[in-house]
């Protein structure tokens, strides 16, 4: 199944309800789909030629995993044209854990010559449940994938197409968010966000709607990310914050998971 | 007859930190279920890649071997009835055991007569039990980690995908999960066969070498190795980086080959840290070293596969190492737009704790806190101390700590070097944070010693200001590690002072909060709890030393250290022995007394007057001695004491008929335990 992406600032591709939502419940389900995915922190006011405050990831959910999940990912990479054997391709261990989430999961980053292009996790608990079936998250790093291919330093001189390059797309996007993420957002104005998105979301849970209350929380993840890149939090401001989305992010997994029990399969939703 | 076993685990990639650990505790595990088997074997060989966890098991003996159970049974009046004839009960036990009446037998046992009855065991074969043993120990195999992979209740560290298991030349019929053993095995992800029979165990090593897999960590260690100093040589470099980094990567990879490449020569001017660090961190690389120690712009990496003919590898790794580079190159002549002393306002925007105010609100306490260390210890200077706290924070706002953690302290260093500051500073910024861990050493400059001490006491106070206290199994903020950091740097670098004065002194640094005093309290509670711990266990103190020594009264962490070492040197001394003989008689039979008044007019026996014409001549020695901290000394004048002791307790009675006399006596022997004390209680010693 191909969804679209979200059209709420997400960090990464796990935060769109398709993998949030997709992840948890008991059907078999692969899904796929490209997130824009917003880092405010990551961003480099559009002068740094791979780090980007807004980059592209293709999100794929594999549920259950397959027996033969990295080589069918190995095959999809020489599906776009990259030849393994001239490579170098490995899979450096790296525990994926989203904090703000509750989930976790065990994996990898996925190498080419040194160059880190996937994010390839079994997921095992998402939301504080752990998962039954499990799941595997595959999370394609597509600017890096590009400048592989395209054998490119800067991620702004890719080809976006015949005629127009990344740059004339996103460079000065990245240059006026970075500005206002690092040095112009209002740091008590976004704590104020973080708040209401915190209590809206509270509200929506009350009334048991979870899928709102979502919205509000990836709402709410964002603007403690502005605040992360104001850096105006610290270490344990942030375990707070984290632990404040996790709580939203508990409660809406557990009403969902509660409330797909209570569906009959005809009706029950899928993410 | 025996056979030799081979039992492959093909994975999905394990962590090359893991890797080493799991395998050898899968071999262990092996090993032991065949001992309890009772299947012998002449040795295990181990074998392990990131993919594949494999044992060789030479010489397994091929069955069991028959044995004999003995079984009691009956009592010989319930085996018998009264005609001599053998019970309903006797028959059936022997049955019960693969016997008959007639194998029953009497033996006399300390519980009476009873019948026994042999029971023949057959050996079973070891294909028979090798599928449940072998299946037993994966499932139950200790990790550092455990994942599920699909809807089989089978964990392990990472999924479990092929398994292989050979007795001789037959298959053994295993199942792990959802997976079946076969007599094949995998190549090489990218260049082997993905089948790759195996005919007998003994094939396992060549089969595999020629589908580009070393399944031999050390062969595959050595190989890189020998790789690297042929690049090294024709150089004529070195390694930049510790001697476990290539062990690190040879369990990353299945088929080491070594890629040289390079970067422009731009970049030998980053600091060296940080040059290093981009090589090593992600990239994976070893950096190298001119014979002078300088780096060169040449690195060694290892592909996983045979030799990079195209370059094509080589080309990745520098244009991946360039961008890196490039990327700290950036951060670095970012950091350098102001002096070290520029960021210092910045850590005003980073809140160390919500309740204890930002960077800067700690660095401020810090350095009155170091300035009252300069004021008690003669080692530090004012003046750099309090230019090393000042600096030693500032370098968590720079780029290349945002990027870099680790090298926190570092990275200062350097800028403080280019700006100048006094070489003292210099290192003091560089080594503050040490120790780290229990494995790190205290700091040795002078300044870092200060810097070190101030930095973990002021966090340590705010935490246990705001309610932040180590428990048993919760210590979130590392306060345990923070406290015998301050503990070991005082005993190892001699520093002499009573902590409690700067812990009090720290709480009145806080003055809109209250409670201070409660904290300080328990703090030096603390303090002394781990006192005790850490002298028992990182300076081998006995436990008996530690008891008399860590008393409840300060927080003198070098000077119970030096009481503790000499009590431990004079312990198992003969008049050692007697002296503690004798001050266990004065705290008992003292004990629950507070009055220490006395009238040495009113002695009425030599012994008396012999033993307080000792004491009081000594006594000012006594208190010279323990103010200096010379206990050795300081024993050898209390030893001088055992003599006039024995005699007193031999011909004086304390307790007396006479109450005045009594009371005298009494008072005497309470005054006379003061200099004992300053040593330590010494009734806590154990002599043999």
């Amino acid at each position: 199944m191909i969804v679209q992406p979200y059209d709420v600032e997400t960090g990464a591709g796990t935060f769109n309800p398709g993998t949030f939502f997709g992840s948890l419940g008991p059907d078999p389900l692969n899904i796929a789909y490209v997130e824009p995915s917003r880092r405010p922190p990551d961003g480099r006011y559009g002068k740094n030629p791979i780090r980007v405050r807004q980059h592209h990831q293709y999100q794929v959910i594999l549920k259950p995993p397959p027996e033969k999940s990295q080589e069918l990912y190995l095959d999809s990479l020489e599906y776009i044209g990259i030849d393994l054997e001239d490579h170098d391709v490995r899979f450096v261990d790296d525990n994926w854990e989203s904090p703000s989430l509750g989930a976790r999961g065990t994996g990898w980053e996925v190498w080419i010559d040194g160059l880190e292009i996937t994010q390839f996790t079994y997921f095992q608990r998402v939301g504080g449940l752990d998962l039954d079936p499990v799941c595997v998250e595959l999370a394609y790093g597509l600017e890096r994938i590009a400048t592989f291919i395209q054998d490119r330093e800067s991620v702004y001189d890719l080809d976006w197409n015949d005629e127009i390059t990344y740059r004339r797309i996103f460079q000065e996007k990245e240059r006026q968010f970075s500005t206002y993420n690092f040095d112009l957002a209002g740091v008590e104005d976004n704590q104020d966000l973080f708040d209401i998105a915190e209590r809206e979301a509270e509200r929506c849970l009350e009334a048991g709607l979870f899928y709102p209350a979502y919205d509000l929380t990836l709402k709410a993840a964002h603007f403690f990310n502005i605040l992360l890149a104001r850096n105006a939090i610290s270490v344990t401001e942030r375990e707070k914050y984290i632990s404040r989305i996790r709580k939203l992010a508990e409660a809406i997994a557990a009403q969902y998971v509660e409330s797909l029990e209570e569906t009959p399969d005809e009706r029950r939703p899928i993410i | 007859m025996s056979e030799d076993l081979l039992f492959e685990l093909g994975t999905e990639e394990i962590p090359p930190a893991f890797l080493p650990k799991v395998a050898s505790n899968l071999r262990d595990d092996v090993r032991d279920g065949l001992h309890e088997e009772r299947l012998d074997f002449e040795g295990v060989e181990l074998f392990y890649t990131p993919r594949r966890i494999a044992i060789r098991v030479t010489g397994l003996q091929e069955r069991q071997e028959d044995r004999v159970e003995k079984h009691r049974g009956p009592s010989e009046d319930i085996g018998l009835d009264e005609s001599g004839d053998y019970t309903i009960a006797a028959k059936k036990f022997a049955q019960g055991k693969g016997g008959t009446e007639d194998d029953l037998y009497v033996e006399e046992t300390e519980d009476g007569t009873y019948f026994f009855v042999d029971e023949k065991i057959e050996g079973v074969k070891a294909s028979e039990l090798l599928p449940d043993l072998l299946a037993s120990v994966v499932k139950d195999l200790d990790q550092p980690e455990k994942m599920r992979w699909d809807d089989s209740s089978v964990r392990f560290i990472r999924p479990i995908r092929w398994l292989v298991c050979l007795l001789g030349s037959d298959p053994v019929g295993l199942v792990i999960g959802n997976v079946k053993a076969s007599d094949y095995t995998r190549g090489h992800r990218f260049h082997g066969e993905e089948r790759v029979d195996l005919d007998e165990p003994k094939d396992y090593e060549k089969e595999l070498r020629k589908n580009y897999v070393m399944p031999d960590p050390e062969a595959r260690k050595e190989k890189m190795e020998v790789q690297f100093s042929e690049i090294a040589e024709e150089l004529n470099a070195s390694m930049a980086s510790d001697e476990g980094f290539i062990e690190l990567l040879s369990n990353t990879l299945e088929y080491p080959s070594s890629v040289c490449g390079s970067f422009p020569d731009e970049f030998l001017n980053l600091p060296d840290e940080l040059l290093f660090k981009t090589l090593t961190g992600e990239a994976r690389l070893v950096p190298l070293v001119d014979s002078e120690g300088a780096p060169i712009s040449t690195f060694v990496g290892f592909r996983d596969g045979p030799v990079d003919e195209t370059d094509r590898v080589k080309r990745g790794y520098e244009s991946v190492i360039n961008a890196r580079l490039r990327d700290s190159k950036f951060f670095f002549s970012h950091d350098r737009e102001q002096p070290l002393e520029g960021y210092r306002e910045d850590l005003k925007k980073v809140t160390f704790q919500e309740d204890l105010g930002s960077i800067l609100d700690k660095v401020n306490r810090m350095k009155e806190i170091a300035r009252k260390l300069s004021s008690i210890v003669e080692q530090f200077d004012p003046d750099l101390v309090d230019r090393t706290v000042e600096l030693c924070k500032a370098d968590l706002v720079t780029e290349v700590v945002d990027e870099f953690p680790s090298l926190e302290g570092t990275i200062g260093a350097y800028y403080a070097e280019l700006d100048g500051e006094p070489e003292e500073v210099v290192e003091g910024i560089r080594h503050h944070y040490q120790p780290r861990s229990a494995g790190d050493d205290p700091p040795e400059h002078p300044a870092a010693i200060a810097a070190s001490i101030a930095d973990k006491l002021d966090t340590l106070f705010g935490s246990f200001l705001i309610g932040e206290r180590p428990t048993g199994t919760k210590d979130p903020y590392g306060l345990r590690r923070k406290t015998d950091g301050i503990i070991r740097t005082a005993i190892d670098r001699e520093i002499d002072m009573d902590l409690s004065d700067l812990i009090e002194y720290s709480g009145s640094l806080y003055d809109d909060m209250t409670e201070t005093d409660t904290a300080a309290t328990h703090l030096e509670g603390y303090f002394r709890e781990r006192l005790g711990r850490v002298l028992e266990r990182l300076y081998d103190i006995p436990y008996d030393v530690v008891e008399a020594v860590n008393l409840g009264d300060s927080v003198d962490l070098y000077g119970t250290y030096l009481r503790a070492k000499t009590l431990e040197k004079f312990k198992n001394r003969r008049e050692m022995k007697d002296l503690v003989d004798s001050f266990t008689r004065i705290v008992n039979i003292t004990e629950g007394r507070e009055n220490s008044d006395f009238d040495p007019e009113i002695f009425e026996l030599s012994e008396e007057k012999e033993l307080w014409d000792q004491v009081s001549r000594k006594k000012d020695e006594i208190d010279t001695l323990a103010r200096n901290r010379s206990y050795e000394e300081m024993v050898e004048k209390l030893l001088a004491l055992k003599d006039p002791l024995d005699e007193y307790f031999d011909n004086v009675m304390v307790m007396a008929e006479d109450e005045k006399q009594r009371e005298n006596r009494l008072g005497f022997l309470l005054h006379l335990k003061k200099p004992f004390l300053k040593l330590g209680d010494l009734s806590k010693i154990v002599t043999e």
